[in-house]
């Protein structure tokens, strides 16, 4: 990090913090704070609706994803665009005709109150964790460059966001979201740009991305079926479509963002634009991730992303071993860099019979090169049985810091920044209008005022800020952290999702059916997770096909519901 | 008692462009096929 890079990075922190608090004002109504007077338009719902998927998750460990993995990770939002269309049917016009404030204040209406405290509580356990989650990604960024305790760094990145979102509440969330986004726009494309750029001359940008695609890392579709796959054009596309349903659906966190709209149709817009953005922007993210892999086909990267890790061993008794590895991978890489350039020559001249002579030395070069890197990352572990094996999550940041020049450091930081900020802000504020409206006013404080329910709303912000920098402090073990953050909503979103879909049908179970089929139903997901190999894409569909069976099936021991008059 | 508001008569017409929902939904609908059908492409044409 250079001076300009502080200065870009320390300005935009800086602004965005002061704007939130002044464009947040100073809501003194529970809609006011909540759901920001329900007066946004549907451009801002839309960018708001983006930013809060995207975290800094999304910018960091998508790259590393498609760097390690190819670009597959696509078809996980293939289902999303359908889900949108459903959401926009079914559950825009049923929220805003409700008035409610949160998804859950809708069950009691439809079941009864335990059936909404119960599914409430997997709300606040899931996006409690998985706010952790995204204070520690941009948290990691700043522990590895400056040498800091991750402990300091999350304190700072959590602490930021409260000011703001306990401040401002909805409002705040939303406009930033809107900023925000702009930088981290800008931020991607030029990081795209100067990879393009730093290719070594007589390497086009085509012919780089053909070395990516002999290596399997442009593999977008997959059509084959497969349950245990985590990504092919099917789980994706079906189970895909539930978590996305789930997610859009039910999560408070992105039901608060539509129920801002001023209408229907501002709401439904907002949806119906992600439909169309979201998949081409993950696409986009992950050609990026592909890139950074071709780029490191021709200039040598480093044994291991994480250097923190890789700096311990160099100081252990394994030091000496590891810089060797380190020399021979050098080695190792130059020769898959010709290999690599004769293939990108051989595409470039179109001739199929040196092509194929071509991949099979870069194959040779490849494993080579794998074979030493496995090493190290065994040597990494046996020194430090604690030590993370999987880099994933560092390759993106690895080549910002020693790639980009100086002041667009500071911008793509600052894009990961907002990023962080954008989904933390939005899950905190969601968190808070659950445990205020959900738990504190129709458990504790029936009569609360207003004021009274604003001021509760603020605390439970802060209250939930600290759970979230809590967990942030265990989050560094858990591989991929985009996997993560969904393997741990599709634990939870089935289940929900199936109480969701149950009560949107006119004739329903009885509250005590549902609750019973959801609690069984979310035991049997949790015992996919802990006892089978099953994909977790398809957790969503089990949850969701459980409490929808469970209930169907204890109706006739526990009685039916009531038939919806306002559907 | 739950605190449920009653259900108030909202703003349900057209779309802010487009013509009709139905016309959008079937727009968003079609862009999903069509991006399959590209990133299909590009992944045969990488493969």
């Amino acid at each position: 990090m250079r001076p300009i890079d502080w200065v870009v990075l320390a300005s935009w922190l800086t602004f965005i913090v002061a704007w939130g608090v002044w464009r947040g004002g100073r809501s003194r109504t529970i809609d006011g704070f909540l759901l920001a007077g329900r007066e946004m338009r549907w451009g801002t719902v839309a960018l708001s609706i983006m930013a809060t998927q995207a975290s800094a998750i999304t910018f960091l460990s998508t790259p590393g994803q498609a760097y390690a993995d190819g670009m597959r990770f696509v078809q996980f939002y293939l289902g999303l665009p359908l889900a949108m269309i459903v959401l926009s049917i079914v559950a825009v016009p049923l929220y805003h005709r409700l008035r409610v404030f949160t998804a859950y204040e809708f069950l009691e209406g439809r079941f009864d109150l335990k059936t909404r405290v119960l599914t409430a509580s997997l709300f606040l356990v899931q996006r409690g964790l998985a706010a952790g989650l995204t204070i520690y990604a941009p948290s990691l960024i700043l522990s590895v460059m400056l040498g800091w305790d991750i402990r300091l760094t999350i304190a700072i990145i959590g602490g930021l966001v409260v000011i703001y979102t306990t401040s401002g509440g909805t409002r705040a969330v939303s406009r930033t979201h809107t900023l925000q986004a702009a930088v981290i726009l800008v931020g991607m494309a030029a990081a795209l740009v100067v990879l393009i750029r730093s290719l070594p001359p007589g390497v086009s940008y085509l012919d780089a991305l053909h070395v990516a695609g002999a290596a399997g890392r442009l593999n977008a579709i997959d059509a084959s079926f497969s349950l245990t796959d985590r990504y092919t054009l099917w789980s994706g596309l079906i189970g895909g479509f539930f978590l996305a349903l789930s997610y859009f659906g039910t999560d408070q966190s992105q039901v608060q963002r539509y129920l801002t709209g001023r209408s229907i149709g501002e709401s439904r817009m907002g949806l119906l634009i992600n439909g169309v953005v979201k998949v081409p922007m993950q696409f986009g993210v992950l050609l990026i991730g592909a890139s950074v892999f071709a780029f490191y086909q021709f200039v040598r990267p480093p044994i291991f992303f994480n250097p923190v890790e890789a700096a311990r061993v160099r100081a252990s008794a394994s030091g000496e071993r590891f810089t060797s590895l380190e020399s021979e991978y050098a080695d190792a890489t130059q020769q898959r860099a010709t290999a690599a350039r004769q293939l990108a020559d051989a595409f470039e001249a179109g001739d199929p019979a040196r092509e194929v002579t071509a991949r099979q030395g870069w194959a040779e070069a490849d494993a080579r090169t794998t074979a030493v890197r496995r090493q190290a990352v065994g040597l990494i572990t046996a020194t430090d049985p604690r030590a993370n094996p999987s880099d994933t999550n560092y390759v993106f940041l690895s080549f910002v810091l020693h790639q980009l020049p100086a002041g667009l450091v500071g911008l793509l930081l600052a894009a990961v920044f907002a990023a962080a900020m954008n989904s933390t802000s939005a899950e905190l504020n969601a968190l808070a209008a659950t445990t205020a409206v959900d738990i504190y006013r129709r458990l504790v404080a029936a009569d609360a005022s207003e004021r009274h329910l604003v001021r509760v709303s603020r605390l439970a912000t802060v209250f939930w800020g600290a759970f979230a920098v809590l967990f942030a402090e265990f989050a560094n073990r858990l591989g991929s952290l985009v996997e993560a953050v969904n393997i741990l909503g599709s634990l939870f979103y089935g289940t929900i999702l199936g109480i969701f879909l149950l009560a949107f049908s006119r004739r329903r179970p009885s509250g005590t059916a549902v609750f019973v089929a959801a609690v069984l139903a979310e035991a049997a997901v949790v015992a996919c997770y802990a006892l089978t190999s099953l994909s977790f894409l398809w957790y969503n569909v089990v949850g969701c096909a459980a409490v929808i069976v469970g209930a169907l099936a204890l109706y006739p021991l526990l009685g039916r519901g009531q038939t919806s008059r306002t559907t | 008692m739950p605190e449920q508001h009653p259900p108030r008569a909202v703003d349900d017409g057209p779309p802010p462009f487009g013509g009709s929902w139905t016309l959008l939904y079937l727009v968003v609908g079609g862009v999903l096929l069509g991006l399959i059908a590209l990133f299909w492409l590009f992944t045969r044409a990488f493969a």
